[in-house]
């Protein structure tokens, strides 16, 4: 057990390597430049000043080394668009990502799996014809579009919940305020990984309903809740786990466009702020938090099915 | 979910007056819709005014607090409020004194002495002096510093510190549009908090504590959410209003319509486009600024097929202004003479007749330098090669994706074959525009309000990406900058419109207003682009109806 | 692949195979709305000719009416027109997109779950790498780098899409080999090759196809998603996804340019996802 840990370890390192070269590589090729100088009208002089500045002046492999080394350090160095530490910006944004992102998985799953494996027991009933039905709606509508139309009908018309932001300024703290404003984010957030998750957990539930051993256990004499929940629902819940493992990176990376409908202050929107921005410090910063992220999610999920299956690990 | 801390007294009063304001919100939905495309007077009622309220503008991006190295326009509307300069801008677009209280130029336009105005503090109490006007000085002209005002202010020599309360600015050569220039985009710093460092490295002043001298202080940043400024109980001219003013940080123009029409901002700017999602708001009016700006197309006259003046103004001939005026801007644009904007009226020479549409008469000076057209109807000169190039345009914006058609689509009728490129503004400016690797593109500069163009279509200067090069021009741009004396200003800027009639250095498209979907509850603000406008921030006020 | 008679849990007994695709009238709705949306991007644009890139400035947001059967958008452009137009860009976009994604994700997850130890070690790593690159950021990249045309688009989202299929793959690969299948079927004399098509193929085949019609809904909502961050398909050129995107700011005033791609988009993709459900029926294997 301790040898996969520590192997998986130094395969994680050398993914992180990996990504972070590649993405230093492409995000520096990319046409455009920092959007510090996409200013017509800076002069020569003021052009190479901040060039000089910020280090752009060199060629591109003593650029990476000199991140590289500043890495080591521990210093993940500051944000061309922010002026300040990317430790800092980061730190100001993810919580925020954490909350909605956390409260959708959370509805996700409180409501996709008990559903599914409902209308897996009882397919052609009428909960799993109208659960159907509307995972098939809530997976074809653009998530924006899904936004911007519930911000026109409850924030603009009805004037019920908030049009954006986190919070409203000036009532800080307010637990009830921050509800409101997190409502409809997380909903848009939460309907297309449900719709999801509540298809794979009814189609593998069946899947696995009718296979042997659950025949077996029957058989045996076990209450049919005990098969369902104990034979069943443990091996079902594998393919559960890689979705639900799938959706985790989101708590870290973000969901760029709901945040941006939302004005939502997340790591999504500053993502994509520093990319189109070329601002490389942050977006560096910004890939290798995310991928260490992923990969922490995909060790989790292999050890949720080793725990779940022991005959399916991973090591063997 | 970290609480602000802000001092706690602050906080009590923010919190009543939101939730003042809160409710005072619910009665605004009532109010009864008006015609009312006035113009808000400014202010000067200071007894009748209810005090208090909170105003909401919107916000794209989170701001760097310090006008010296912050470039973008989301920082430039906050500094303008916190960080005032010497002087600031009338509805004519004047300079009026600021932190100045008067100011003497010497006779030979070498140097300005200011007295400024006494009992001045920064928001942290301490005392405003000259030494802060040195040192913020002193940091734009230094090439190190990270300053953006750096070319703006290549004539300043240095400063000098004459008293407490007065000092002087020395220049290089008499420098006309220097006191226009002063209450541009330049607000003074604080010495006493920010030297002995490099600008760019003071993190905690430039994103979360900047001070100020200005009308209203920041009390609270949230990054990427808002920025929230207090009143100044402290401010050395008429007391502010307001209560409080919010940024709301809102990166798409779409959320902030909507935002807008839900009652949660108060103040945004919109282009044509989306006017039509603003004009029937309740409880919003629409204003229109004109605003010291150009829309052009850029041709490359170092390109052979540019080169000729007679081509470029065929060029203009062929192109329908008033129909993009009329289609793009949905008339909220004014019809182009040369560069100088019509805004700038002590300049402008509307006396002059622009260049007319009339394609046929465009395809007959075409003809006469040598561009035929073929069976096809495309022109082609005496080698055979077609007139064709590439149009390039920023992405993501209507307004210039759909000037560049409608000039595509107006070209196409003559013959020419136009292909559009669009990119990324960074990309256009820095792979195309300025190392020169363009046909042509549809971009805009926005000046401060004086004439003086030097830095665009003088020959060889850094701004002259379209490579013009004109020796009366040249003469008439030197001349215009070095005269102090305004009427022989005049004359030579109006001897440089005429001349830009015969030798277009750019396509100018039109000179756009500014549109700004305001709540009815807002008044006092003066009539005036959002960036001068700000400047008045202490005469704002909420006023229910 | 042969049939093979299986019995379903719960005493419903469906018809096996091909056949029973179109016994299930969900399916058979689903099934016209796609030719019927295919044909209309293939043959649309050749029988209405009309040009959807002219401005009209004097005809903007027109109404419906005899010169413009839907009316006009924001610049004066026939929406008729367009929709046909972009419907064949939406539709070309998802496909392909889905076809490159499946192959590599298929790919990729076969050899993880059936290969060695260092195979699926390093293929995983593989997919862990890809997974943790933020999908903007690549999608980002690649649009700006190589310039945001179709082709590029379609590399952009195949290439970030494949992951899920692949670890699906092998997730079900590593539960059939735990149950012994791939053992039993050794056991009883059959190549390798045999092993994949005739004993796995049957229980990977349905996770694949739900997964690919997924993924042509996905890639068509990925594109719109684009479109709504600049990054999609660029205009003047149509696509629902960026007709979509570009109703909004004539939300409040013309609304009805916003439903019209809308619908669109929604009708393929419920259909894509009715297809492959009524696919997945027929084929799902049960002990």
């Amino acid at each position: 057990m301790w040898g996969f840990l520590l192997r998986r370890l130094g395969h994680a390192a050398l993914v992180l390597l990996v990504v972070s070269t590649v993405t230093f590589a492409i995000v520096h090729a990319a046409p455009g430049g920092p959007s510090l100088l996409a200013d017509p009208k800076l002069s020569v002089a003021e052009r190479e000043a901040i060039e000089s500045r910020l280090g752009l002046d060199q060629p591109i492999p003593v650029q990476y080394a000199r991140w590289l080394s500043r890495l080591v350090r521990g210093d993940l160095g500051n944000s061309f668009l922010f002026e300040s530490s990317n430790v800092s910006t980061i730190r100001s944004r993810l919580p925020n990502t954490l909350l909605l992102a956390g409260t959708a998985l959370m509805l996700t799953m409180l409501v996709a799996i008990p559903l599914g494996a409902w209308s897996a027991e009882r397919p052609g009933g009428w909960i799993d014809r109208v659960c159907n039905a509307f995972a098939f709606v809530a997976m074809s509508v653009p998530t924006f579009w899904l936004g911007i139309v519930l911000v026109l009908v409850f924030a603009v018309h009805w004037q019920l919940l908030p049009a954006g932001g986190a919070s409203t300024v000036g009532v800080a703290g307010s637990v009830s305020d921050r509800l409101r404003h997190l409502t409809l984010p997380a909903l848009v957030l939460a309907t297309v990984g449900t719709a999801e998750l509540f298809r794979y957990t009814r189609a593998s539930a069946r899947g696995v309903f009718g296979l042997a051993f659950v025949r077996t256990a029957r058989a045996k004499g076990v209450s049919e809740r005990g098969v369902r929940w104990r034979h069943g629902m443990r091996n079902a819940l594998l393919p559960i786990v890689t979705v639900v493992g799938l959706q985790l990176p989101r708590l870290v990376g973000g969901a760029a466009i709901t945040e941006t409908v939302f004005s939502w202050p997340g790591m999504g929107r500053l993502g994509i702020e520093a990319a189109l921005a070329r601002d490389y410090p942050l977006v560096m910063a910004i890939t290798l938090l995310v991928s260490a992220g992923v990969l922490v999610c995909s060790l989790l999920v292999d050890l949720a099915y080793f725990a779940l299956d022991p005959r399916a690990h991973p090591d063997r | 979910m970290t609480t602000s801390r802000a001092a706690w007294c602050g906080m009590t009063l923010g919190a009543l007056a939101a939730v003042t304001s809160l409710a005072c919100e619910g009665g605004e939905k009532s109010a009864a819709d008006s015609a009312r495309s006035r113009r808000l007077a400014t202010d000067s009622v200071a007894g009748s005014v209810t005090s208090g309220g909170v105003l909401r503008i919107a916000l794209i991006n989170d701001p760097i607090f310090d006008p010296v190295i912050a470039p973008d326009l989301g920082s430039v509307m906050l500094n303008k409020i916190i960080f005032p300069g010497l002087v600031r801008p009338d509805e004519q677009l004047r300079p009026t004194p600021d932190l100045a209280a008067s100011w003497t130029a010497a006779d030979d336009g070498l140097s300005y002495t200011f007295a400024l105005r006494p009992g001045i503090t920064w928001h942290d109490g301490a005392p405003f002096s000259a030494r802060d006007v040195k040192f913020t000085f002193d940091q734009i002209i230094d090439p190190t510093s990270g300053s953006r005002l750096r070319s703006d202010f290549a004539a300043v020599a240095g400063t000098d510190i004459l008293d407490s309360l007065t000092v002087r600015i020395r220049l290089k050569t008499p420098f006309a549009p220097f006191l226009t220039l002063l209450g541009y985009n330049t607000g003074i710093l604080p010495e006493h908090l920010l030297k002995g460092a490099p600008l760019t490295q003071a993190t905690d002043f430039n994103r979360r504590h900047p001070v100020g001298t200005g009308p209203f202080k920041v009390e609270e940043v949230v990054p990427g959410a808002s920025v929230s400024l207090v009143r100044n109980p402290r401010y050395y001219g008429a007391p502010p209003h307001l209560d409080r003013i919010v940024f709301k940080i809102v990166s798409d123009v779409n959320a902030q319509v909507a935002q807008l029409r839900a009652g949660e901002l108060d103040l945004i700017t919109v282009e044509p486009a989306t006017l039509a999602s603003v004009h029937d708001v309740k409880g919003v009016t629409l204003l229109q600024v004109p605003v010291v700006q150009h829309y052009y197309v850029a041709f490359n006259v170092a390109r052979p097929m540019f080169a000729s003046p007679v081509v470029r103004r065929a060029l203009g001939m062929a192109v329908d202004r008033n129909a993009i005026i009329k289609g793009v801007m949905r008339g909220y644009a004014d019809a182009p003479r040369g560069t100088i904007p019509v805004v700038l009226r002590a300049f402008f020479d509307d006396s002059i007749a622009p260049i007319p549409y009339a394609p046929d008469s465009a395809r007959a000076l075409l003809a006469s330098v040598g561009w035929t057209a073929g069976t096809d109807g495309t022109l082609h000169n005496a080698k055979g090669a077609p007139f064709a190039f590439s149009l390039l345009v920023d992405k993501g914006n209507p307004t210039r994706e759909q000037t560049a058609l409608a000039v595509q689509q107006d070209l196409r009728k003559i013959g020419i074959n136009v292909t559009l490129r669009t990119m990324e503004f960074s990309a256009l400016v820095r792979d195309h525009v300025l190392p020169g690797k363009f046909d042509a593109h549809v971009i805009w500069w926005t000046t401060p309000p004086d004439p003086d163009q030097y830095a665009f279509y003088h020959t060889g200067q850094d701004n002259n990406n379209v490579r013009w090069s004109n020796r009366t021009a040249d003469s008439l741009l030197s001349l215009g900058r070095v005269t102090m004396d305004v009427a022989k200003r005049r004359a030579i800027y109006r001897a440089f419109q005429r001349l830009e009639m015969d030798d277009p250095p750019v396509l100018v498209l039109f000179y756009p207003r500014e549109i700004q979907a305001v709540s009815t509850r807002l008044h006092g603000l003066p009539s005036l682009g959002i960036r001068d406008a700000l400047r008045y921030s202490e005469r704002f006020s909420i006023r229910e109806p | 692949m042969t049939a093979i008679p299986l019995e379903v849990s719960a005493g419903r007994r469906v018809p096996r195979g091909w056949r029973s695709v179109m016994h299930d009238l969900r399916s058979r709705v689903a099934v016209v709305v796609l030719i019927l949306l295919a044909l209309a991007a293939v043959a649309g644009p050749w029988l209405y000719r009309v040009d959807p890139n002219v401005l009209d400035f004097a005809q903007i947001g027109a109404a419906p009416g005899a010169r413009y059967p839907l009316g006009t958008d924001e610049l004066g452009r026939d929406v008729f027109s367009r929709l046909l137009v972009g419907g064949r860009v939406s539709l070309a976009v998802g496909l392909a997109a889905m076809i490159l994604s499946v192959t590599i994700g298929t790919s990729v997850g076969v050899l993880a779950g059936l290969g060695r130890r260092w195979a699926d070690s390093l293929l995983m790593r593989l997919t862990d790498a890809t997974l943790s690159i933020p999908t903007i950021f690549v999608v980002i990249s690649v649009l700006t780098f190589l310039g945001p045309s179709i082709p590029t688009l379609v590399i952009a989202i195949g290439a970030t899409s494949w992951m899920g299929l692949a670890r699906l793959v092998r997730g079900e690969l590593f539960t059939l080999r735990a149950q012994g299948f791939v053992e039993a079927a050794r056991a009883l004399g059959a190549r390798p090759g045999t092993v994949l098509v005739r004993h796995l193929l049957p229980h990977l085949l349905p996770l694949i196809l739900v997964n690919a019609t997924a993924g042509v809904a996905s890639a068509i909502l990925t594109e719109s998603a684009l479109s709504f961050l600049g990054l999609g398909v660029q205009p003047p050129a149509a696509s629902w996804g960026n007709m979509l995107s570009g109703a909004q700011t004539t939300l409040f005033s013309h609304p009805s340019l916003a439903v019209y791609p809308g619908i669109l988009i929604v009708l393929t993709v419920v259909a894509t996802n009715l297809f492959g459900d009524s696919l997945r029926d027929a084929f799902a294997p049960a002990a």
